[in-house]
């Protein structure tokens, strides 16, 4: 049976902390797997964190709107922002780098390309909608790395 | 987030409970700072009961990193579960910390007739 999470953020950086708590709470009561509840949790708390810190305009409706779906074989998010154009699927993926770490600036982005199994961005008239799936079933594992 | 804080000669050992998230890198990170301007050559990060990290949390690790490897030293991770290492292997930050089982185990690598709790 699929069940929805619905959270409006009207002050995005006060509330922040409250989404991730109610999130959490959606992700015990679905009973999700610790790590599916950790990957929603996460991917959540680096898109908002994100739009807190490069989304704001001053005097500007910041309002943004979290929609979680879960699903049977995986977990839906959308996030509506009225924040200015921002496509993350830009941002580099490259899962497991060969070249060493990845560099710490734009982490956040980098985590979420890496964890969502699909991340998909459109623009509205004044609004960012972005859609991220993921998978219920393990990811690939370990880079440790031979492959 | 719980933190606890336990000084040796040449490393600081932070245990932490709980989440590690916006809310509590700051009180991390300042705590960090400290033991970095000490002088201490090794940081070990107890995560046996940590329950969340986000990238704000890594920052903390990764600018450790960054000091301590100038000096000869070294950030050693404890105790992840399974499902944070994740993060520590996408990133690749696996590679740059050493991973160890627990504290103690850490302890042994850098004083090897050690006995850490």
């Amino acid at each position: 049976m699929t069940a929805t999470f619905d959270f409006t953020l009207a002050h995005p950086a006060q509330e922040h902390a409250a989404l991730l708590a109610a999130l959490e709470q959606f992700g015990e009561q679905r009973v999700l797997m610790p790590a599916v509840r950790y990957r929603l949790g996460l991917v959540v708390d680096e898109l908002i964190s994100n739009c807190i810190a490069h989304g704001t305009v001053p005097g500007q409706d910041m309002t943004i709107r979290i929609l979680v779906t879960d699903l049977e074989d995986k977990v839906e998010i959308e996030i509506t922002d009225a924040g200015p154009k921002f496509d993350p699927s830009t941002h580099p993926i490259s899962r497991c780098p060969e070249k060493g770490p990845a560099a710490i600036g734009g982490m956040g982005l980098y985590l979420v390309r890496n964890l969502a199994s699909d991340l998909v961005y459109t623009r509205g008239q004044s609004s960012n909608h972005l859609r991220i799936t993921l998978a219920k079933a393990s990811q690939e594992p370990e880079c440790n790395s031979r492959k | 987030m719980q933190l606890q804080e336990i000084d040796h000669p040449t490393a600081t050992v932070f245990r932490i409970k709980g989440r590690l998230d916006a809310s509590s890198t700051t009180e991390l990170e300042q705590k960090v700072l400290l033991s970095l301007d000490r002088g201490i050559t090794h940081l070990i990060m107890d995560f046996s009961e940590l329950e969340y990290i986000n990238s704000a949390g890594l920052r903390i690790l990764v600018m450790s990193y960054q000091r301590l490897s100038s000096r000869g030293g070294q950030v050693m991770v404890c105790g992840v579960r399974d499902y944070i290492a994740e993060i520590f292997e996408i990133s690749g930050y696996n590679r740059i910390f050493v991973m160890c089982q627990n504290a103690v185990q850490a302890m042994e690598i850098i004083e090897p007739s050690s006995n850490a709790q």
